[in-house]
């Protein structure tokens, strides 16, 4: 049900302002109007507000995403610990912070530049480890050996000039020696390696260059004597950066792990001052007084009265009144259900909340969604897997959605027991095999026609309950046309009823005379209520209540499919391609019943039952309060 | 020869719906796909729109089962 609200006006003295707004965030009950405007500027708003993007800046820097482990403990402990005065304590924070960036963003660049010399060593080695037979043979027997990036073209035409001029410096046969290695790159580069006499490397140099050849020089910091020697140093740099960088994230790792969780308590901190600050200054300001105004649901004023008296006695003044039908649309939404019905609460998230005075159709949702789900599925074999399911569900995820999740489908589960015993399933007709399990009322994949009518009074229960809902409602909010419709719809049902009735001889004739005088009733109220479109929406409940046949026919399609997995097990006895077919067939079956039981329940509650009477358009109720469960927990 | 004709004519009461049913959540699903991508928030309302027109195959279903169960 929606709950009461109250229109409360906090009036109290200028100078415990601050104290009266701290206490107000403690309690978190208050609901304040949306701001008319939003740009309220002061120097401690910037103040904050910078304080709160360093905050998020050094924690994506730390790369921490714990919010959603963050614990309500860590907070409090900030808040305790960082009791100073206000100026104070945003200056030392902003201080500290600064220089607590400066460290890691000296740690960062240094992983940065690690990174990076990984990269260009990899690079290097890959280069030298092609060329290592070629240097090392060379090398060895005291040759000059240098690396060159080139052109393909330039390449012939270096070598060349470098052949002639060993030529006329060294006609002589003896002595005289060029060795040359080229390597394309797969990024289309090329490198050539040369190898001459040491009394020739200086002439190598001058024409590689002239021919717009540049030498390959090893990373900084790893030149050696000869080439080599830089292979062996890149090697060995290649083997301890690793363990250099493993270091520097343990490092980071730790940094971010203790100080994370600080760091965010301190943003989730900040953030609420700012609200805080905010809400002064959107407070009426009169003099040596203030005024807050807000919404609180009305079952909380003694809590909010008593907490105010307590802590500033005649300092604060309090009014308050239930809200005029004029405000009704203003008026947040707070619902309050049993711990039975508050997980159905789910599905209204999905919709706009109800406007304040109407229905909360929560109750109904919680009674008819897993009665029509449990029949889609109605196995009870599928029913305890669906019950461990939603068990795990509740018993693993600390997520308050994953709860009540868990509770949905543990109804569901209840429910499909029920009407397996009802049908006699129990995966199937393996119940039967085993243990000659009887079906309590039928059969459904034999007899389908009574599990239709079922499912057709189901209906027709489920949508008389929607127009009953909204005929209460056209009455409450004082609209004819609403209350008309309804009624007319109502009774048009009803002699569409009693007439099958009568004609099945059920009932007395007499009562076909009732049901026709009902249909005319029904359809002069239709057409005084809406006109045409009336008439066009009692076709449409009666479509509506068809519509519900979906509950027999998705039953019917998995009580075949699990009859279809156990004659798998007939066809190719209790052999292992046998017991896998059948295992895959209600492993499909399975997954099917629950998406197929949730997604057709879910619509026939969204379209033909809260269709009668469910306008949504309500505001959310945010109270306004510390560390809002949901705000500061980002993904 | 009778019986053929039923039970054609049943499947028939489930096949063009089911047609029908598949051209129209072939349209919403893509536009569903593109709203979901834009806003996420909206999952679960276009799941449910996504299983709207499977009312023509359940009412085609009925019409299926009535055929068979009357003159079959």
């Amino acid at each position: 049900m929606i709950r009461d609200m109250l229109r409360l006006a906090i009036w109290g003295v200028t100078r415990r302002k601050s104290d009266i707004i701290a206490t107000l965030h403690d309690l978190g009950i208050l609901h304040l109007d949306p701001p008319k405007s939003l740009d309220i500027t002061s120097p401690q708003l910037d103040r904050l507000k910078l304080l709160r993007g360093k905050l998020l800046g050094v924690l994506e820097a730390l790369e921490w995403t714990g919010w959603a482990t963050l614990k309500e403990s860590d907070i409090s402990h900030a808040r305790y610990s960082l009791n100073l005065p206000f100026d104070d304590i945003v200056s030392e924070i902003s201080h500290s912070l600064d220089q607590f960036s400066n460290r890691l963003g000296c740690s960062l660049n240094e992983r940065k530049d690690l990174q990076d010399l990984y990269v260009k060593l990899k690079n290097a080695h890959e280069i030298l480890l092609h060329f290592h037979s070629f240097l090392r043979k060379d090398i060895s027997e005291g040759y000059y050996v240098s690396l060159w990036w080139m052109n393909k073209t330039d390449m012939a035409e270096a070598l060349t000039l470098i052949r002639n001029e060993i030529s006329r410096i060294a006609p002589i046969k003896t002595g005289e020696y060029m060795r040359y290695h080229p390597y394309i790159q797969p990024d289309g580069e090329m490198l050539v390696a040369v190898a001459v006499n040491e009394q020739f490397s200086e002439m190598v140099s001058r024409i590689m260059e002239s021919c717009n050849g540049a030498l390959w020089k090893a990373p900084s910091g790893y030149e050696r004597e000869n080439i080599l020697e830089t292979s062996d140093a890149i090697e060995e740099g290649l083997n301890l950066l690793p363990e250099k960088r493993r270091e520097l994230e343990s490092d980071l790792k730790n940094t971010a792990q203790i100080w994370g969780p600080k760091l965010a308590a301190i943003y989730i901190l900040a953030d609420e001052k700012l609200e805080e600050i905010f809400l002064g200054k959107m407070a009426h300001s009169l003099g040596d007084a203030f005024l807050i105004e807000g919404w609180i649901p009305a079952d909380e004023l003694e809590k909010v009265l008593s907490s105010l008296r307590e802590n500033y006695g005649s300092d604060v003044f309090v009014q308050w009144r239930y809200p005029s039908a004029a405000e009704w649309n203003d008026v947040p939404i707070s619902l309050s259900n049993s711990t039975l019905s508050r997980p159905f609460e789910l599905f209204l998230k999905l919709l706009q909340p109800p406007r304040y005075k109407t229905t909360d159709p929560t109750s109904a949702i919680a009674l008819f969604f897993p009665l029509f789900g449990g029949c889609m599925v109605g196995d009870v074999g599928y029913g305890l897997l669906i019950f461990l399911l939603g068990f795990s569900l509740r018993k693993r995820s600390q997520n308050r959605i994953c709860n009540d999740l868990g509770v949905i489908v543990i109804f569901m589960a209840i429910w499909s027991i029920a009407w397996g015993v009802a049908y006699g399933e129990f995966f199937g007709d393996v119940g039967h095999r085993l243990f000659g399990m009887e079906p309590l009322w039928v059969e459904r994949s034999h007899a389908v026609m009574p599990v239709m009518i079922l499912t057709i009074v189901m209906g027709a229960a489920h949508i008389i309950l929607g127009l009953f809902i909204g005929l209460y409602e056209g009455i409450k909010t004082k609209r004819r046309h609403v209350w008309m419709e309804k009624t007319g719809n109502l009774c048009v049902l009803f002699a569409l009823i009693g007439a099958l009735v009568t004609l099945k001889g059920w009932l007395p004739q007499e009562v076909f005379t009732i049901a026709l005088s009902s249909l005319i009733i029904g359809l002069i109220l239709l057409i005084a209520g809406g006109g045409i479109g009336g008439l066009v929406e009692s076709m449409g409940a009666i479509g509506n209540i068809l519509s519900y046949v979906r509950i027999a026919a998705i039953g019917l399609s998995s009580a075949i499919l699990a009859l279809v997995a156990s004659k798998f097990i007939d066809v190719f006895g209790l052999s292992l391609l046998g017991i896998f077919l059948a295992l895959s067939v209600h492993l499909l079956n399975f997954v099917l019943a629950i998406g197929g039981a949730s997604i057709h329940s879910a619509r026939l509650h969204y379209v033909e039952f809260m269709g009668k009477f469910y306008s949504g358009g309500g505001k959310d109720y945010k109270p306004f309060s510390r560390g809002r469960e949901f705000r500061w927990r980002r993904g | 020869m009778e019986k053929g004709i039923i039970a054609l004519a049943a499947a028939l009461a489930v096949g063009i719906p089911a047609f029908a049913t598949a051209l129209a959540q072939a349209k919403i699903g893509s536009a569903g796909a593109g709203t979901v991508a834009e806003k996420p928030e909206t999952a679960g309302v276009m799941i449910i729109l996504e299983a709207i027109p499977e009312t023509m195959v359940i009412l085609g279903f009925v019409v299926a089962i009535m055929l068979i169960l009357q003159f079959a």
